[in-house]
C-alpha cells in the first residue's frame, strides 16, 4: 500500500472512502461506474483501495452517480493528538 | 494546450502516473548523462558541453516549474526564460560555429574535425554580429578575451531580445485595450 500523502500526514488525518459499499448498493460494477464518470476501471479500483485520491471533479461525479454527497462518500478521520 | 496525455486519452490517475514515469525517465537520463561525463573524463577528454548543460537543464527545470506552478510572483519568469534562452542559444550557436571554424586550432579544447567549413564560417559570421564583427577576434590571442567578447555579445542579443519582448507586450496591451 502506498504511504499516506504528505498533506494528510502533516495534518494527522486519513481519508477513508466508502466507494465500494455504495457502488455495491447501486449494483454497479467497477467497469460500469468507471464508464459513467469517464475514467478507467483501474482508477475506480485504486480509489477503492485508497491508493489514489481523486480530484474534486471526479469526487463530485462519483457522488453524483451514486446519488449521494461527497461528504458521505469520503470521510476525513482525524488522528488522536493531531492539529485541528 | 493539447498534450500527449490527451491524445492517449488518459484519465487523471493515469496522468499522474505518466508524470511520475516522466520524472523517473528524467532521473535515468541524468544518471546516463553523468556516466557519459565520467566516461569522457576517463578517456582523457574534457566534456565541456555535457558539463555545461547540467546547470542549464537544472535552471530550465526550475524556470518551467515556476512558470507552470504560478505559486510565486512569476511575472519575471517569462522574460527571464526568453532572455536566457535567447542569450544561451546565441552563445551555444556561436560556440558551435567556432568549433567548426577553429577545429584545427587551440579553441574550445579538442574539437572534432570540421564538417563543412563554409557553413560553420557563415554561421559564425551571423552569430558574431555585431560586437565580434566590429572588434574582430584573433585565434592566437588569449582564450579568455574571446570568451569575454562572446559573453558581452550574447548579453547584447539578450538585451535586444528583451526589447522585442517589451515591444510585443506593449503591442498586445494596446490591442487588448482597443
Amino acid at each position: 500500500m502506498r504511504k499516506r500523502g504528505e498533506l494528510a500526514q502533516r495534518n494527522s488525518v486519513a481519508l477513508v472512502n466508502h466507494l465500494k459499499q455504495h457502488r455495491a448498493r447501486m449494483d454497479l460494477t467497477q467497469e460500469e461506474l468507471a464508464e459513467r464518470v469517464g475514467v478507467r476501471r483501474q482508477t475506480i479500483l485504486a480509489i477503492e483501495k485508497g491508493h489514489y485520491v481523486p480530484s474534486t471533479l471526479l469526487a463530485l461525479l462519483l457522488a453524483d452517480e451514486l446519488e449521494m454527497t461527497v461528504d458521505e462518500l469520503f470521510e476525513l478521520t482525524r488522528e488522536e493528538g493531531g492539529p485541528r | 494546450m493539447r498534450t500527449e496525455m490527451d491524445v492517449l486519452g488518459m484519465d487523471e490517475r493515469q496522468r499522474l502516473h505518466w508524470l511520475e514515469a516522466n520524472r523517473s525517465t528524467l532521473m535515468l537520463v541524468g544518471v546516463v548523462w553523468l556516466l557519459m561525463i565520467a566516461f569522457e573524463l576517463t578517456e582523457g577528454r574534457r566534456p565541456g558541453f555535457l558539463i555545461a548543460m547540467v546547470p542549464i537543464f537544472a535552471g530550465l527545470r526550475f524556470g518551467f516549474y515556476y512558470y507552470y506552478a504560478r505559486d510565486r510572483d512569476v511575472r519575471w519568469v517569462q522574460p527571464a526564460l526568453f532572455v536566457a534562452l535567447f542569450a544561451l542559444g546565441h552563445w551555444v550557436a556561436t560556440a558551435a560555429a567556432w568549433v567548426g571554424e577553429f577545429s584545427t586550432g587551440p579553441w574550445l579544447w579538442r574539437a572534432p574535425e570540421e564538417p563543412g567549413h563554409t557553413l560553420w564560417s557563415a554561421a559564425a559570421r551571423v552569430l558574431e554580429f555585431p560586437l565580434i564583427t566590429l572588434v574582430g577576434h584573433d585565434a592566437a590571442g588569449p582564450e579568455w578575451a574571446g570568451g569575454l567578447i562572446m559573453a558581452v555579445n550574447s548579453l547584447m542579443w539578450a538585451g535586444a531580445a528583451f526589447l522585442v519582448l517589451l515591444a510585443a507586450r506593449t503591442l498586445r496591451t494596446h490591442r487588448t485595450a482597443a
